[in-house]
């Protein structure tokens, strides 16, 4: 069965990419109502679908807001009560799939964006939206972000 | 898929929770250019 196919089935996926970006080795994946996806379950769900495809790793772009609690930087995800903890960039999901089959070495700005977002977190909770890689434990990595 | 029933269970675990997250992008590792649909 395609993948396109097997992630069309599952429950609460809205749409996926007809096809992949060879560049990078990614996918886009919508979820309907902009649910939250564990990257390890889907990760499970991707090998169940039995066509010898893996997921390397997931990245997200949610809206929310950024606040700090317990003086670590957290996203508050809009329409929702979860909490993710906001931490350095480590590893790109995008990779170099033509060449080294490595993950993008980020730039600079992608380096330090978690740096630079903490810089500009307040006491009150400000609207934002970050882009990165969703990791187990409510982690999300900050790989961009854009203030509202 | 082996089973569109377990699909589903298991999608209600994963699909747990309403939120906001705009897309998602996955890093996935499979034959492209023939990539997804095939």
């Amino acid at each position: 069965m395609p993948v396109r196919e097997g992630l069309a089935r599952l429950e609460g996926v809205e749409s996926t990419s007809e096809r992949c970006n060879r560049q990078t080795g990614t996918a886009e994946l919508r979820a309907k109502k902009g649910r939250l996806l564990s990257p390890t379950v889907l990760s499970n769900q991707i090998a169940e679908i039995g066509v010898g495809a893996r997921l390397r790793g997931l990245e997200a772009t949610i809206k929310g807001f950024v606040e700090r609690k317990d003086g670590k930087p957290v996203l508050r995800v809009a329409k929702s009560n979860e909490i993710l903890q906001l931490v350095p960039l480590a590893t790109k999901v995008q990779i170099d799939a033509l060449k080294t089959k490595q993950p993008e070495p980020p730039t600079r700005e992608e380096k330090n964006a978690h740096e630079r977002l903490l810089t500009r977190v307040k006491d009150r909770p400000q609207s934002v939206r970050i882009t990165g890689p969703l990791r187990d434990g409510m982690k999300l990595e900050v790989r961009t972000f854009e203030m509202r | 898929m082996k089973t569109p029933i377990m699909a589903i269970l298991i999608g209600f675990v994963v699909f747990a929770a309403s939120a906001e997250v705009l897309s998602y992008t996955m890093g996935i590792d499979v034959n492209c250019p023939s990539g997804l649909t095939e």
